[in-house]
């Protein structure tokens, strides 16, 4: 009977156990997924930091070459990605937006040719992928 | 003197299991109600991070403004990687009424709710009564934006 008893005990203090351990898992894997997260919210404020500070770096000087040609020259410390072309005519807008992004690397220079319909009264500007906007100057 | 030993031994056997199975049951209660707890803490927690991810991802930029047929006509181009949805409007007062349009030549007047990844949109509102003002755009992610406009 002593026995018994003693195997009972044995079983309570087994049982005990169990449950800090299993206190002690549940803790580790919330744990676990709360750091998964977080270094995914580390990673998103990473790439948005990274774009914000690529966007201060971009330094486009844009020229009207002819009524029909702009010329882009990438006088910053970064790749831009034109994505599209910013018109304003008095209070009339246009925005064409490019099937695919030119990308103007540091220090060299791109034509883009305007669409159809944009006159030499018309002020033109490139949109950027990182959202400047630059304005065109008439070429000297 | 046997009846009674035997008694002592049975009663014994009996607090043990009696002892055991209130630990058993103490033990699966404050481990159910600690998973429960840890579960809805965690969660909230995740829920927090979450909204400050989405938060993180809202880039907007201003590309222009006019004022054209009475009306304020701010260009906005969204160069983040998720949608924006614009909640309210403030300006010299808060903007009960605005309307979203796609700027896009190929898509001119498409009327939206949100701004879209890689788009420009025309958000179109009264003119504020003041010359210089702050227009103020809160989002439904929780992102607020504040530019600083002169007509």
């Amino acid at each position: 009977m002593g026995n018994d008893a003693l195997r009972c005990r044995r079983g309570t203090v087994s049982i005990g156990a169990i449950a800090i351990i299993a206190v002690f898992m549940i803790a580790v894997s919330c744990f676990a997924l709360l750091i998964v997260e977080y270094d995914r919210y580390l990673y998103v404020v990473k790439v948005s930091t990274q774009k914000l500070l690529l966007r201060g770096r971009e330094n486009l000087s844009v020229e009207r070459l002819e009524t029909s040609k702009l010329k882009v020259i990438n006088k910053g410390s970064v790749t831009s990605f034109v994505v599209g072309i910013f018109v304003r005519s008095g209070s009339d807008i246009q925005y064409i937006p490019l099937d695919t992004p030119i990308n103007v690397k540091i220090l060299s220079e791109r034509e883009i040719v305007l669409p159809d319909g944009i006159t030499e009264e018309m002020d033109v500007s490139v949109i950027t992928a990182y959202g400047n906007v630059f304005w065109a100057a008439e070429s000297p | 003197m046997y009846v009674i030993r035997g008694r002592r031994g049975v009663s014994e056997v009996l607090g043990a299991i009696v002892i055991a199975v209130l630990v058993l049951g103490m033990s699966a209660s404050y481990i159910l109600l600690e998973m429960e707890r840890s579960e809805r803490e965690t969660f909230s927690l995740i829920d927090l991070i979450r909204r400050a991810e989405r938060r993180q991802k809202i880039l907007l930029s201003l590309i222009y403004y006019q004022v054209n047929d009475g009306q304020l006509e701010v260009y906005i181009y969204n160069f983040g990687d998720v949608s924006v949805t614009p909640v309210k409007i403030l300006t010299d007062v808060e903007v009960d009424l605005f309307e979203i349009y796609d700027a896009s030549v190929n898509n001119g007047g498409l009327p939206l709710n949100e701004i879209p990844s890689e788009t420009l949109v025309k958000l179109v509102l009264p003119v504020p009564s003041t010359d210089t003002f702050s227009f103020v755009l809160v989002t439904e992610e929780g992102g607020i934006f504040v530019w600083e406009m002169m007509l």
